[in-house]
């Protein structure tokens, strides 16, 4: 079982190199993000007495698992709120107002723009050429995932 | 490649495929249990030799249906990439709409109560919320 622990050991010291040395939203700093790994993976597996093809289905997995994981506690409104509400009671507008002060429209704006996705510019389509793959790629899966972006806005609106 | 190696492949294939295939999280999640299981099930049929290839393969695939979910519902949820799709139509997301459409959520998932003025955190919330304070710190992400 070396050849696990090897490449679990691997792949932990990669996530936290991106840890300290990526300073930035993941979503934005994918492309450093899977250079980081990419060197982890190659020394791991060169390490670990497993075959390649093993190799690589522990690593891609893992990832996408830490990837996502990560990219939602960075980023989860539901989370956030529930962290906010540590304190004590709030209202909605309290709870929104204080959500947009910590990672509001503006700083999400920002991410995007980081990341490559929209340009400063706001003129009639400040998307760059990635950000309009992603709107591409987005819309298929959420039409076909059925999602409804706007679901339970109004009564939530209600609240606040 | 070993016949471990390539059934395991095989899965992570069957994995990626149903992750486009299946509309719904339960119909994904039971296709990837299935070709985990299947996985495993064969691991237990060979002679034990490559058991690290089946360990190491079993954990990628199982990390892998999870990270899956996880992208899922980022896809689907995320504001970020409603605002990105609201300018590409030509138009600006309701930044404050699409956040307090999930306060209503805090309720739903049992983390907090509404006694129609206020949230608070449930037994279960504060529960939560000291887990994500813990996360937040070690990530650089808390208040």
């Amino acid at each position: 079982m070396n050849g696990l622990l090897i490449l679990t050991g691997g792949f932990v010291a990669s996530a936290l190199a991106v840890e300290f040395g990526v300073r930035r939203k993941l979503q934005s700093a994918l492309g450093a993000v899977l250079a980081v790994h990419a060197a982890g993976f190659v020394v791991a597996a060169w390490l670990a007495d497993v075959g390649a093809t093993a190799a690589v289905v522990f690593w891609s997995g893992m990832f996408v698992c830490w990837f996502g994981i990560r990219c939602h506690v960075e980023s989860s409104i539901l989370l956030r709120m529930v962290y906010l509400l540590r304190h004590g009671p709030l209202t909605g507008a309290d709870l929104v107002r204080r959500y947009a002060r910590h990672y509001g429209e503006a700083a999400r704006l920002e991410e995007l723009e980081r990341g490559g996705l929209m340009t400063k510019t706001s003129d009639r389509s400040p998307l760059t050429p990635k950000g309009h793959a992603i709107v591409r790629i987005a819309t298929f899966f959420r039409r076909w995932f059925g999602a409804a972006a706007t679901a339970g806005r109004s009564s939530a609106r209600d609240a606040v | 490649m070993s016949g471990v190696e390539t059934i395991g492949l095989a899965c992570w294939v069957a994995i990626s495929i149903a992750f486009g295939v299946c509309r719904w999280n339960a119909l994904f999640s039971t296709a990837s249990i299935a070709a985990i299981g299947g996985f495993v099930f064969y691991c237990a049929t060979t002679d034990g030799s490559d058991l690290v290839s089946c360990a190491v393969t079993t954990v990628g695939l199982t990390a892998y249906w999870i990270g899956l979910l996880f992208v899922r519902s980022m896809i689907s949820r995320s504001i970020s990439l409603d605002m990105l799709l609201a300018r590409a139509a030509g138009d600006t997301a309701d930044f404050d709409a699409l956040v307090a459409a999930r306060l209503d959520e805090t309720v739903k998932y049992k983390l907090a109560s509404f006694d129609g003025r206020r949230f608070q955190l449930t037994a279960f919330g504060r529960v939560m919320a000291v887990f994500l304070g813990v996360a937040y710190r070690a990530t650089g992400l808390a208040e």
